[in-house]
């Protein structure tokens, strides 16, 4: 364990290099945030509810996605995809730690980073929120159940990213791979709309894929859309279901690209 | 001076020429990767209109947008973002960055060339410029589902303001990257430019207040594609013409000058 505690300090040392990166990545916050506000309260000039959605939970909905998104992202595949595209991962295999642990303690160091930054940020805006909106389904216990399902989300998504890297062995540059995930985030992940605007067909069939627990359910715990010991165990077998299907794709990619590496660097 | 001025825009027509089929080679050269751009690309804007789909399928307008008056904007919007992120951004100024803290900039401000041409204008990304033309199919289908009769006079002032609103959205996009010549540790200045173009993809009449003089005045995102956008559907406001030319002239005079100032705090990594 020792050795991953290193991984750790080091992953936090090179992630607090570019501080200012911070500070850019706050203002892309931000800009996402008052952009997607701005829409939806000229949408809710006209109209009192969508499909039942209020404009207190619109306007709440919208605040947190990039939060929990600061929570549930993992990159792992931009960077795993190319130390194998470039060889580099010959030097990792000979030494003597897991590559999938020490991914997953650099993607741990990079949301602690990322969440000591800007969570005073966020805590600003959802007070700057609550003085302004009368929101009364917010629950201590939404808060938390909400917390507790993105968390168990960071694996479901590491195991999906690492499948995605894995690809790295047979493709040249697995960009397209990240960049198709971002879209099928936007479309169906809950990171463009709630699902509670959508038709029931499309529900269900949204309601089945993975993809909602990286955006749309975390935020229905807090909103009071989703609450219950119930619906939190459903929702972890779920994950849990398809965080072990991920797990055995990656597996599988990842034994049958090791015997076909080169390490010729591209 | 007319002379001089004149040979120099000549030169760089032909260079930019030279650099367009050279970007095209490149781009077409591996078919395979070519083809995985373009899905991405289609993808982008597919999740774009889903979601106004998604939206429309339970309200009636935004801001006094209908239906189908957003999806010509949407078309336009497909189209205005390919061509600044291709032209601009993806090959170029989201690299300017990283070539400032390797030293590799050395080599841009060694040509004899223009830096910020070099900077900005080098490598176009020729996918972007094919997956554009979706949205002309947007805006005709948008367009055909509208009972609106366009003259060429809304034409041309639609093309016109968009000319303004692409040299707005390039000065906007080199404003946020010359503070990388100051900020040497963060890469993502490029970024917050393009985020900052995303407020383009709304109708204007949405922005009120404090927002409507920012977009209109400080940021004149509208430009590009809302105003282009209701110059057709909804009609020629002519003072949009003089507006847009005149924030073109000085966003991209304040850019450049930006970027002639933090050039100066460029200092070589060296070898």
């Amino acid at each position: 364990m020792k050795k991953y505690l290193q991984f750790f300090k080091t992953s936090l040392s090179t992630s607090l290099e570019y501080r200012a990166n911070l500070v850019g990545l706050f203002f892309q916050h931000i800009l996402s945030i008052v952009q997607i506000v701005i829409l939806w309260v000229a949408i809710f000039r006209t109209n009192d509810n969508v499909n039942g959605f209020t404009f207190e939970n619109a306007i709440l909905y919208f605040i947190c996605v990039p939060f929990i998104g600061i929570i549930t992202r993992v990159n792992v595949s931009d960077i795993l995809s190319e130390e194998i595209r470039l060889g580099v991962l010959s030097n990792n295999l000979i030494r003597p730690f897991s590559i999938w642990f020490s991914k997953l303690i650099e993607t741990i160091t990079d949301k602690f980073h990322n969440l000591i930054t800007l969570t005073p940020i966020y805590l600003v805006i959802f007070v700057l929120y609550f003085l302004n909106v009368d929101n009364d389904k917010i629950t201590l216990a939404g808060i938390i159940s909400s917390l507790f399902i993105a968390s168990c989300a960071i694996f479901l998504h590491f195991a999906l990213d690492m499948a995605i890297a894995h690809l790295a062995f047979w493709v040249v540059d697995t960009w397209a791979f990240q960049h198709l995930k971002n879209i099928t985030f936007t479309m169906i992940g809950g990171q463009n709309f709630p699902y509670d605007i959508l038709s029931r067909n499309l529900r269900v069939v949204f309601e089945f894929l993975p993809f909602k627990f990286f955006y749309y359910t975390p935020i229905s715990y807090l909103l009071g859309l989703r609450s219950g010991i119930h619906a939190i165990s459903q929702d972890i077998l779920q994950m849990t279901l398809w965080t072990m299907f991920f797990i055995v794709i990656a597996s599988i990619l990842w034994k049958k690209g090791l015997q076909k590496y080169g390490a010729y660097g591209m | 001076m007319v002379r001089t001025a004149c040979k120099s825009i000549t030169k760089y027509i032909r260079i930019y020429w030279t650099l367009l089929k050279f970007s095209f080679v490149l781009s077409t050269m591996y078919r395979a990767s070519f083809l995985i751009e373009l899905i991405v690309e289609f993808g982008y804007q597919i999740s774009f209109i889903f979601f106004f789909q998604v939206l429309y399928a339970n309200i009636t307008d935004i801001a006094g947008w209908t239906k189908y008056e957003i999806l010509f904007l949407l078309g336009v919007n497909i189209f205005t973002s390919e061509i600044p992120l291709g032209l601009f951004s993806i090959m170029n100024l989201r690299k300017v960055p990283s070539k400032i803290r390797s030293g590799e900039f050395d080599f841009i401000l060694l040509k004899p060339l223009n830096s910020l041409f070099s900077a900005s204008l080098m490598r176009p990304y020729f996918t972007s410029a094919l997956s554009s033309i979706s949205g002309f199919y947007v805006m005709y289908y948008a367009l055909s589902h509208l009972s609106v009769s366009v003259s060429i006079s809304q034409i041309f002032a639609s093309i016109f303001i968009f000319l303004c609103g692409i040299v707005i959205v390039y000065s906007i996009l080199v404003l946020c990257t010359s503070l990388s010549f100051k900020y040497l540790n963060t890469t993502n200045f490029p970024y917050i430019g393009e985020r900052i173009m995303y407020y383009k993809s709304h109708p204007h009449h949405i922005y009120q207040g404090a927002f409507k003089l920012l977009f209109f005045y400080v940021i004149p995102t509208i430009f590009i594609t809302s105003i282009p956008a209701s110059t057709i559907v909804k009609g020629l406001e002519p003072h949009f013409i003089i507006h847009s030319f005149l924030a073109a002239v000085i966003s991209l005079v304040v850019a450049i000058k930006t970027w002639n100032v933090m050039l100066r705090q460029y200092s070589s990594a060296s070898s």
